[in-house]
């Protein structure tokens, strides 16, 4: 019997403190008479691989003891979808894009590569895990404390649906994306044409590098067409295949703008004539980097508009034209 | 066709119906044993890992209750329904007679 015995203490272990004897005999007693009763059809004792086969045929003991345990559960399955819409999307707006930024700087700024050299660099991502595990553990200890008060609070008894959310039109384009889209565009225009001027430190002269005379004329133009689009979008706000369509082409011409200005730095020279030059390098490698962060800010922007813009593609594919949510709109 | 599915779905059916078939059989008292093997041999199977939690569960509830004695030299703990088991037999059977007229008008 010593299987037996260890397949006791096993489940034993594993019961609640204030029945663990009382189960544990009633559990002993079925299980010997089962034995009892095989060995008496049998005529003879069971040896040790039939025993464990009653033993299996009960089941592991954490299952055994886990039926006498009651049900619990940290996050319930009303919470649990929300729990895991709000993991990712502290995954793609903030871990994920966190990760690509630092891509990039190891990937395209020699100097962060030689400031953290071999094994160093990967504990430059040190901060990334630690962050990862704080959002995971509060955003998992809010949920559920928040399951705990919820049940008790009577939340789920005095809803009304009054109080519901207005219903997601995913044909709508809201007015507050669209204007903006037009007023950034516009700025960024008016910037581009050099009709508007940022502030500048006396005696630094920040002049482009040659690459950008060879990308003026295609930013602007990109530039100008998702201002034109935005305007359109903020009178007519739904999407049609046609808007929907030239959309994600200029998201997606965008895209390849900035990743190909990724590859292509320094993107500024600096000229301070009040400055000694070791401080002149140091204000354009600054200067530099923070270009580097905004295209990296600017790709992982546009990375999402392209996504959500296919995603847009593909589902006016399957909806009926003119319909969403079941709703006709206007044309 | 899908047998898991089946199978889920076929043990969901049962579930409801142990209790009731259960509660009916400890009208006479028994242990878990013998009890497994009387259900068992009318054609309604139950697993030991779902008897015995399922007994504790209804006696902690007040539908049964429980006494250890001694049979056949070993220890054994009897179950028998109590009063409280049996006004909730009464009614669940009613219940189930209802249920069960009224699937066979729909199947």
């Amino acid at each position: 019997m010593d299987l037996l015995d260890r397949y006791l203490q096993a489940v034993k272990f594993l019961l609640p403190s204030s029945q663990k004897e009382d189960i544990l005999a009633e559990l002993s007693d079925d299980i010997r008479s089962h034995i009892e009763e095989q060995e008496t059809g049998l005529g003879r004792k069971l040896d040790e691989a039939e025993l464990e086969a009653i033993l299996k045929r009960w089941g592991h003991p954490m299952q055994v003891a886990g039926r006498y345990l009651p049900q619990q559960y940290l996050i319930g399955p009303v919470l649990l979808p929300l729990y895991r819409l709000v993991l990712k999307m502290v995954l793609g707006f903030y871990l994920i894009p966190w990760l690509l930024v630092w891509f990039s700087f190891v990937l395209f700024v020699p100097t962060y590569r030689a400031e953290h050299p071999g094994f160093s660099l990967l504990g430059t991502l040190g901060t990334w895990w630690i962050t990862a595990v704080y959002v995971f553990g509060f955003v998992t200890a809010g949920f559920a404390f928040a399951e705990r008060r919820l049940a008790r609070s009577g939340f789920f008894d005095s809803w009304s649906p009054r109080k519901l959310p207005v219903a997601r039109d995913p044909n709508r384009i809201p007015r507050s994306e669209s204007i903006g889209e037009l007023v950034g565009g516009m700025v960024f225009v008016l910037w581009w044409v050099d009709l508007l001027r940022l502030p500048s430190i006396p005696g630094v002269t920040v002049t482009p590098a040659p690459l950008w005379s060879s990308f003026y004329w295609p930013i602007l133009l990109v530039v100008l067409a998702s201002v034109v689009l935005a305007g359109v979008n903020t009178f007519r706000p739904w999407w049609t295949r046609m808007r929907s369509g030239l959309h994600l082409a200029i998201d997606s011409l965008g895209l390849a703008l900035v990743c190909y200005l990724f590859t292509t730095g320094p993107w500024v020279r600096i000229t301070a004539s009040n400055l000694p030059m070791e401080k002149a390098a140091e204000l354009a490698e600054w200067i530099n980097l923070s270009v580097l962060i905004t295209l990296a800010v600017a790709a992982v922007i546009l990375g999402i508009a392209v996504f959500r813009g296919i995603r847009r593609t593909l589902r006016s594919r399957t909806t009926p034209r003119g319909v969403a949510n079941g709703l006709p709109h206007p044309r | 066709m899908n047998t898991d599915l089946f199978e889920s779905l076929r043990l969901e059916l049962r579930r409801g119906c142990l209790i009731l078939a259960v509660l009916a059989a400890l009208r006479t008292e028994q242990y878990g044993y013998t009890l497994r093997k009387a259900l068992a041999d009318q054609g309604m199977e139950i697993e030991e890992g779902t008897l015995y939690p399922l007994l504790r569960r209804l006696e902690s509830q007040g539908l049964l209750v429980s006494a250890w004695r001694e049979e056949d030299k070993r220890n054994k703990r009897f179950y028998r329904l109590s009063p409280d088991g049996k006004l909730i037999l009464k009614k669940l059977v009613a219940e189930w007679r209802s249920i069960n007229s009224s699937l066979d008008e729909i199947l």
